[in-house]
């Protein structure tokens, strides 16, 4: 009886495509890509999301019917784990008091850089916040140099200089302290792009909590003035530190916010949904039809950062209900195994295998020395801009660039 | 299997999976829609969009449930942790590969040791990733630690109640279906950060009773550095460098700070980092160390009793410098401006601006006494203050800008009694309670006789010059301090402009100069007689400042620059 409703359900939902699909791959294939190559010949699958996985403001919603191919899935799955297992790596380092200082983690909201990837291109542009360790790590970070960054080390990302705050990658500007401070920023580098002519989406993301920030609305009117090829990206995951959307904005519909710009809310738990807005945005930029605003309504389940319970504005109940209820992980995992495409004991092995790979490479980070006192004086100034001298705190500590 | 279902719904679903059979009412509204339970406690008004979500989610809920299977499981869960709807199958985290360490963790920065006040979960029993495991108890608050993955808590090695230091072992975790018979500690892999670091890692804290764990920092902790005895308590710099250095015994460092604090060159000459330096032993004095003295510097063994005496020297009798100027060049240049501009300028204007262009040539005389410290202390501004005759008293107003006006202005307005504070306190030239450095009396012209071309007119024969500050027409008597009243408004009155009454002598001396007249020049001379306090001002400055003062009024176009 079981099986049998199973089946009913899964045929209600899932239907796999014969291989000559008439679906339009909403993806460019220009460019080689991190998910799916030109030549990905692995099996098709068209998926239907729910209906409530999108809602829009001044423009149409984005199509719920999804083409997605098995590679792309299983890659999607491994960045998901892999992503998870290194936060929770950095969420034991912090307590075991070897990361020092900030450390905001983005445990559960995995979903929204892993499906964003999905739908861009490298040369597209991203730029976040400083929950951004999921970002470096899909925008090409290697695990080993994010962890190492944490740590302070000399394999960090930025030489162990800058930490969370200060993470780069090709097209990934930051890891950016000042809440909101990276929106005008992104709508900066979209105007560059615009300038220089190119066909690329800048993805500027902020939170719920910088979502009443003034620069922010300065950044949608240039935006729309000029209509730059950017996407505002406000990840909801309904507290700022501390304070519930509810209690801290007027106006919680963040994707209508932008007023004069169009709008799309997203179930920023499903990775589908996340990739499938994502190629909306770029098709819609592309366009030449200007910004557009998304809004990925998501969750974390630690705390605003590592010193922040996370339980005192919030209930367990309730994180233990988003986990069981709404993971991002869980419901990749529900949907690949409804498809077929992996049995259970291969997603385990897809799961041991990305612990495997992120344990070594904490360990690797770990053994990896302190920075050398000469980096302090690197990376300050443009090579070949340097003054004659730099001083110190003390005569003796003068530093010579020449 | 069959769940616990209801019989209720038709549909295909409900009946299979029905998240309000299984969960306890009162947790119902979980499933209907959370409310973030603000800090505040009440319920707040819900979020706008949030039934939206969960209708998500709820979606979301329906296509998992195709593969719900282990119900036992999941109610034995749900009795034992609230709506965690959770599936033994489903893991939303990496299963566990083997015995795991679980060290205590820091739970915030400052955090050293913890207390477990109370294991939440019993050996064996199963983990799932956000459950509660133990609390633990900080020196600041009570904190409950998650459990990072799911798994079989294997066992517990620290009972409740005892006090460890973080990263230390306290339980071991394992993975569901492992053998928990044989449970074996697993050896401590976790590497440390100091592989190249300096190989001096001697750790002065006490090792906890545990198995060994990793040290975590080549720093021994700040605790360690045992403070008793120690005359004054360490500055943190110190701190810092004793925990780094792993000096033990701080005592034995030679202190030099004061009440024999340890200061951090000390510290450093101790190590051989650089040359002892003692530090030099604390002045008293809040006085900048370059002043300019008009008096030597007391000895110090005088400052002591510098309070004491301040009030004795303030009322010291001055000494007086007295100088004869003629006038003549003055009188015509007075007769001249008087015409030009239709004003009734007085003598006495020019002295006022002639002695604060003398006190900016000679700033050695522009000087206050300050009873507070034993020096004198330089004015910067030549600001001179011209008595004036009040009905309630003598009051010295301060001309800032000596210029006539201002001078007949102020004379007027204290004869009114209207001048303000700040206009008559802290003139150089005033009578007030502070004292003074030096106070000018300017006499009254007289005329003298001398022999055509005359050098130096004033030390002529004639009458001697009366001076008006002594009040007496006695012109021997050599009193400065006593001054009677009438005799002050007399030479106010002067200085205000208001013609001279006769005096006698002066009388007397017209007589004179009449009989003289056709033998003698006569030229006006003001005897100008310029006390001071021999504390600040000098008998060789105060000669020299009457000597710019005689320049000015001998070459009076220079008073109008």
């Amino acid at each position: 009886m079981l099986r049998n409703a199973a089946a009913r359900l899964i045929a209600a939902n899932v239907r796999v495509a014969p291989r000559t699909s008439t679906f339009i791959r909403p993806l460019s294939t220009s460019a080689p890509r991190l998910f799916a190559s030109p030549t990905d010949t692995s099996q098709k699958y068209n998926i239907t999301l729910p209906e409530s996985s999108f809602d829009s403001f001044k423009c149409d919603l984005p199509s719920v019917d999804v083409e997605v191919s098995k590679d792309q899935l299983l890659d999607m799955y491994t960045k998901l784990v892999s992503m998870r297992r290194m936060e929770m790596s950095a969420d034991g380092l912090y307590k075991a008091k070897q990361i020092r200082g900030f450390c905001h983690l983005c445990t559960g909201q995995e979903a929204v850089s892993v499906g964003m990837e999905a739908a861009i291109t490298p040369d597209d542009h991203i730029i976040t916040a400083y929950r951004c360790h999921g970002f470096t790590y899909i925008r090409g970070g290697s695990i080993k140099s994010i962890v190492a960054e944490l740590l302070g080390r000399k394999d960090g990302i930025s030489e162990g200089k800058g930490g969370s705050m200060h993470m780069f990658a090709k097209n990934f500007y930051g890891g950016n302290g000042i809440v909101g401070a990276q929106v005008p920023v992104g709508a900066g580098i979209a105007f560059a792009q615009k300038y220089l002519g190119n066909n690329n989406i800048t993805f500027a993301l902020y939170g719920d909590g910088a979502a009443n920030q003034g620069q922010v609305f300065e950044a949608y009117n240039m935006a729309k003035l000029w209509d730059l090829p950017v996407a505002f990206v406000c990840e909801n995951n309904r507290y700022g530190m501390g304070t519930s959307a509810a209690r801290s904005s007027a106006s919680t519909k963040y994707f209508t916010r932008g007023d004069y710009i169009p709008g799309i809310q997203v179930n920023g738990m499903d990775v589908l949904a996340v990739r499938q807005a994502c190629s909306y945005a770029k098709e819609w930029t592309s366009a030449g039809k200007g910004p557009i605003v998304i809004e990925m309504v998501t969750y974390r389940y630690g705390g605003h950062s590592m010193s922040d319970p996370g339980t005192t504005y919030r209930t367990r109940e309730e994180i233990q209900h988003m986990r069981s209820t709404s993971d991002a992980i869980t419901g990749l995992k529900q949907r690949i195994l409804d498809l077929g495409v992996a049995t259970e004991a291969e997603i385990k092995t897809i799961d041991k295998e990305a612990r495997q790979v992120v344990d070594e490479a904490v360990e690797e980070a770990k053994a990896s020395p302190l920075p050398d006192e000469s980096t302090l004086y690197k990376d300050i100034y443009v090579k070949g801009s340097e003054p004659q001298f730099l001083r110190g705190r003390e005569p003796d500590e003068v530093h010579y660039f020449h | 299997m069959s769940p616990k279902a209801t019989t209720s719904s038709a549909g295909i679903w409900k009946g299979f999976y029905n998240p309000a059979a299984i969960t306890p009412t009162r947790f119902r509204w979980a499933i209907k829609g959370f409310d973030p339970i603000s800090p505040l406690g009440s319920h707040p008004k819900p979020v706008t969009d949030c039934h939206k979500l969960t209708e998500q989610f709820r979606v979301a809920e329906t296509s998992f449930s195709t593969m719900y299977r282990s119900v036992p499981l999941l109610n034995r869960l749900l009795a034992r942790s609230v709506a965690t709807r959770h599936v033994a199958e489903f893991h939303t985290s990496q299963n566990r590969q083997a015995i795991a360490r679980f060290n205590m963790p820091a739970m915030s920065p400052t955090m050293t040791e913890g207390t477990i006040t109370r294991w939440k979960k019993k050996e064996g029993d199963v983990i799932v990733t956000g459950d509660v495991l133990v609390e633990v108890e900080t020196d600041k608050a009570q904190i409950d630690v998650e459990a990072n993955e799911d798994g079989i808590l294997a066992k517990i090695l620290v009972d409740e109640g005892k006090k460890v230091p973080v990263n230390s072992l306290i339980a071991l975790l394992a993975e569901e279906g492992d053998d928990l018979s044989n449970i074996e500690i697993p050896a401590d892999t976790s590497a440390s950060a100091t592989a190249t670091e300096e190989p001096a890692e001697s750790k002065p804290a006490a090792p906890a009773p545990a198995p060994p764990r990793s040290p975590s920092s080549s720093h021994a902790s700040s605790h360690a550095v045992p403070t008793q005895g120690l005359a004054k308590p360490l500055s943190p710099a110190v701190l810092s460098l004793l925990s780094r250095h792993h000096i033990s015994d701080p005592s034995k460092i030679p202190a030099s700070g004061p009440g024999g604090r340890i200061l951090k060159g000390d510290l450093l000459a101790f190590l051989g980092q650089i040359q002892p330096k003692p530090m030099p032993p604390p002045t008293r004095s809040a006085a900048p160390a370059q002043i300019m003295l008009a008096t030597p510097p007391k000895a110090a063994s005088d400052t002591d009793n510098a309070k004491t005496t301040t009030k004795s020297k303030s009322k010291a009798p001055p000494s007086y410098v007295q100088k004869d100027i003629v006038v003549d060049e003055l009188v015509k240049l007075r007769r001249v401006l008087n015409e030009q501009y239709d004003a009734h300028f007085s003598l006495n204007d020019f002295f006022v601006r002639a002695a604060s262009l003398a006190l900016r040539d000679v700033p050695a005389a522009d000087v206050r006494y300050s009873a507070d410290a034993d020096f004198a202390e330089i004015i910067g501004d030549t600001s001179v203050s011209i008595a004036s005759a009040t009905p309630t008293g003598l009051i010295t107003p301060i001309v800032r800008q000596s210029t006539s006006e201002a001078i007949k202005e102020l004379s007027a307005r204290a004869k009114k009694g209207k001048v303000l504070p700040e206009e008559y306190q802290g003139g150089l030239f005033s009578i007030s309670n502070q004292p003074q450095a030096a106070t000018l009396a300017i006499g009254a012209a007289r005329k003298v006789t001398h022999t055509p071309g005359a050098v130096d007119v004033t030390s002529s024969t004639g009458i001697d010059p009366i001076s008006l500050l002594s009040g007496s027409s006695s012109p021997n008597k050599k009193s400065g301090t006593t001054q009677s009243p009438a005799d002050d408004l007399d030479f106010l009155s002067y200085l205000a402009g208001e013609p001279a009454k006769p005096v006698p002598l002066v009388r007397a001396a017209a007589e004179v100069e009449r009989k003289l007249q056709g033998a003698f020049d006569i030229s006006q001379v003001v005897s100008v007689k310029l006390s001071v306090d021999e504390r600040v001002v000098d008998a060789a400055v105060a000669g020299r400042f009457l000597d710019r003062v005689n320049y000015y009024v001998a070459n009076p176009e220079n008073l109008l620059l």
